[in-house]
């Protein structure tokens, strides 16, 4: 799988012309309203063209442009004239046998507790697996396929959840209609169904669960710890690392315990400013970074550092 | 002009540096820094500060004690600024082991580090405040204690704390150990 790792963005949103550099696990953080999430949006652009699909959310921009380099040395180049619709087109630079890598495609993840819970309809037998919607609508579903269609990854999928959540025993999945919604059986025999799961079990089940879907090229994470005790938080990464061996996961994040999970070269922190829009910067190019993370963690020097508007401190030179 | 790098529990204990850059409506350097400027008036400036608070240690458990970290972390941040001493103050709140923990991290410091004067503050800023009218109790201040006696001799706000400092006799006999060895060490720090 080749590995995208760098993306120019021009003309989306607060991005007016930047580069960011990218790792097979990669996090985005920064102030509110630097973006982040944009950034998400453009790559995630870029496949839900590719792939014909229709663009989730229709964005206000004009002739935006994305220039992805890939660890093979190739890179691809879409713009858009005019105001953005459904579909880029290829630059003339772009081959397009290299192109037919990214029919595996892309997604855009970011979880709410109310479409984990929702019933969906049952998946049809050999149709591929993937969640509904970007909110993780039809979860229950995606649990019967992968035990219907998988002994063993039944087991593991069982066994994983387990090892978190030790008061449950298996999964119990409610069935209305045709269609499906996410529960559980207690140890002590209790039934829980989807609307009286703890949130925090249903993010867990959507990360959890990502192993065993439709192998795609790239997926964004928006803020994997919500609903999380910290506690789960290095389990929810080490999820997310193993699925980055076959899928590229970027995630944005407001949590210094997810960036503590991180290696310094797989963080990128994103500013904005009114002059130069948004900059990226990865963690690691930051000044007296060496110094500085003989005294922090990653998350520490974040905390420390960070003003939550422009992150100055973590930018500047220290005075000596 | 030696840089000093100033560390607290909040306003009282440091006036300006507690504060975000965009509400700076204290002038200050809050008690410890008036306390440095008595025993050390000139030669020195606080540079910059920043409050415990901002000092997290997310690896507890991992490692090193949290308090220890935040000490290097606090180094660290003083280094940046180009300082060449630290103040600070860390409150007891009448827990003893918060004084035991303190010290044991200080005698853990490199050697080679940057001069700290620090010292467990008992129980509270309000406490060294009061020591400085005169006013022990034999057998210390309790935190409430120290804070609603400021209140009552209407001193519970920063400038008026700063004030006592500023008129203090500089006798330290009958002084707190605590505040006393910090008296000492602010002046060795803050030496050329």
């Amino acid at each position: 799988m080749p590995i995208i790792e760098q993306v120019t963005i021009r003309n989306f949103g607060p991005i007016t012309n930047a580069t960011v550099g990218l790792s097979r696990l990669h996090a985005l953080i920064g102030p509110n309203d630097s973006g982040k999430s944009m950034t998400l949006r453009a790559i995630s652009h870029f496949f839900d063209s590719w792939m014909h699909r229709p663009t989730p959310q229709r964005l206000n921009v004009t002739q935006p442009s994305l220039r992805l380099q890939f660890d093979t040395g190739q890179s691809a180049e879409w713009s858009c004239d005019g105001q953005l619709a459904d579909r880029f087109e290829p630059g003339p630079s772009t081959d397009p046998k290299f192109i037919e890598a990214f029919d595996a495609g892309g997604s855009v993840l970011r979880f709410d507790p109310d479409s984990l819970r929702a019933e969906t309809p049952l998946i049809e037998d050999q149709a591929p697996l993937w969640f509904s919607d970007i909110h993780g609508r039809g979860l229950g579903a995606l649990i019967d396929a992968i035990q219907a269609r998988s002994q063993r990854d039944r087991d593991a999928l069982t066994a994983h959840v387990r090892s978190v959540f030790p008061l449950v025993d298996e999964f119990r999945l409610f069935t209305k209609e045709q269609r499906r919604s996410v529960g559980v059986r207690l140890t002590d025999g209790t039934e829980v169904p989807a609307e009286h799961m703890s949130e925090g079990l249903l993010y867990f089940l959507g990360f959890a669960v990502l192993r065993f879907l439709r192998p795609i090229h790239f997926v964004a994470i928006e803020e994997p710890e919500n609903g999380l005790h910290p506690a789960r938080i290095a389990e929810i990464v080490r999820v997310l690392r193993a699925l980055s061996q076959t899928t590229q996961v970027l995630l944005t994040t407001h949590s210094p315990l997810v960036i503590n999970e991180l290696q310094p070269h797989e963080v990128t922190l994103v500013t904005r400013t009114a002059e130069h829009g948004t900059t990226f910067t990865r963690m690691d190019r930051t000044p007296s970074f060496a110094n500085r993370t003989t005294a922090f963690s990653l998350g520490e020097l974040w905390l420390a550092y960070a003003d939550g508007v422009s992150e100055e401190a973590l930018l500047n030179p220290a005075r000596r | 002009m030696l840089r000093a790098y100033l560390c607290g529990e909040g306003k009282h204990d440091m006036g300006r540096w507690a504060l975000s850059r965009r509400d700076d409506t204290a002038v200050g350097d809050g008690v410890l820094g008036t306390l440095a400027r008595r025993v050390k008036p000139t030669g020195w400036e606080v540079a910059n500060g920043c409050q415990w608070k901002r000092l997290t240690s997310l690896r507890v458990g991992k490692g090193e004690p949290p308090l220890a970290a935040k000490l290097r972390q606090l180094e660290q941040l003083a280094t940046d600024s180009d300082c060449q001493a630290v103040l600070f103050g860390f409150d007891v709140d009448n827990r003893p082991e918060r004084a035991k923990a303190l010290a044991d991290a200080l005698t853990a410091r490199a050697p080679d580090g940057l001069r700290m004067a620090g010292a467990a503050v008992d129980p509270c800023i309000e406490g060294w405040v009061l020591e400085l009218r005169g006013e022990r109790p034999a057998r210390g201040w309790t935190k409430a204690g120290a804070q609603r006696r400021v209140a009552e001799l209407g001193l519970d706000f920063t400038a008026a704390m700063e004030a006592v400092v500023a008129d203090w006799n500089g006798q330290r006999e009958g002084l707190s150990a605590g505040l006393t060895s910090w008296l000492v060490d602010a002046e060795w720090a803050l030496s050329e």
